[in-house]
């Protein structure tokens, strides 16, 4: 039913949905992410008030490598709606920041920069939030590997290097 | 490291013969349960401004359930509050089952929201010295048989 009247306000803006499981979602075009997020946040049909998460999925075979997956929930209307935007990788990994419409976006945005690099256009403050300033790298992108190790103090084997010398 | 653009705004003490002064709360502070960093920029005893840093219990869960079968997050699920494990744990075995289209027995049903309800007693009842009350032996009981029972 979201997805009808979404569907007759934006048309060509939503390339497509589905409705599985009792979730709902739509993959919408990344140019008018914008106006699609401020009906879905002020207009009274759909008023979803709650961003709950902002996260990417990193799809290393196919061409637009990056899926932006927005979840939304209404309070009012008891509704819940996954968004998805597709990105590539590069200099394309970027989408529109959602900030000016749910305030939550701000870290949940930041968090998604960190983990997997894309870019989140008008953000008041893209940094890295969970990992230190000067790591290097998006870990949860799929070619980077899980037993890395980037300790930004540099770590020594007690065993092999004792720090005292033993008798 | 560069400052974050916000933090390297100027702020003006109220007393003009005073400045502000910056003191970093760090991650392990006796006051602060748990490890987070405040940045703290104060005036006299206010707090004029305040980053915060988190990421000091970031155990990268999210990589390390990709690397094997849905069975074995559940560790990982456990650790996510280590307060309250039996939540997070009944809420991953939802989703599985969501995905699976399968539905679990009525006394599995029962028992996690038993279990569920316990964790979250123990939640609201955190001692800041440590677990008394038996609150890791109800966990790991629980953790088993609502796994047997799931399956």
């Amino acid at each position: 039913m979201v997805i009808e009247r979404l569907k007759e306000k934006f048309g060509a803006g939503i390339l497509q949905s589905s409705s599985a499981l009792g979730e709902d979602t739509i993959v919408i075009d990344r140019a008018q992410a914008p106006e699609i997020f401020r009906t879905l946040h002020e207009d009274g049909d759909f008023a979803f008030e709650f961003l709950i998460d902002v996260t990417a999925v990193d799809w290393p075979e196919r061409t637009p490598r990056f899926d932006v997956v927005y979840q939304l929930k209404s309070l009012s209307r008891n509704l819940r709606l996954r968004v998805k935007i597709r990105v590539g990788a590069g200099d394309d990994a970027w989408v529109s920041s959602a900030h000016p419409f749910w305030k939550s976006a701000d870290w949940l945005e930041r968090e998604c920069f960190d983990m997997f690099g894309i870019q989140f256009r008008g953000h008041p403050d893209l940094r890295r939030i969970l990992l230190y300033d000067t790591f290097v790298g998006h870990p949860l992108r799929k070619d980077y590997p899980y037993q890395k190790r980037q300790p930004i103090v540099p770590e020594i084997d007690p065993i092999t290097k004792p720090l005292r010398p033993t008798k | 490291m560069p400052l974050p653009t916000r933090w390297s705004q100027k702020i003006e003490a109220s007393d003009p013969t005073d400045e502000i002064m910056e003191l970093q709360m760090g991650p392990s502070h006796p006051a602060a349960h748990g490890t987070i960093k405040f940045n703290l920029k104060l005036d006299g005893e206010r707090v004029a401004d305040c980053d915060v840093e988190v990421g000091f219990l970031h155990r990268a869960f999210e990589k390390m359930c990709e690397q094997g079968t849905w069975t074995q997050c559940f560790p990982y699920t456990d650790r996510l509050n280590y307060a309250s494990p039996c939540i997070n744990n009944v809420g991953f075995a939802l989703a599985v089952e969501k995905l699976l289209g399968i539905e679990a027995p009525e006394r599995a049903k029962y028992l996690r929201v038993i279990m569920s309800e316990v964790s979250r007693i123990t939640d609201h009842h955190l001692p800041w010295d440590g677990g008394q009350r038996g609150r890791r032996g109800h966990g790991r009981l629980s953790h088993d048989r609502r796994s047997r029972d799931a399956l």
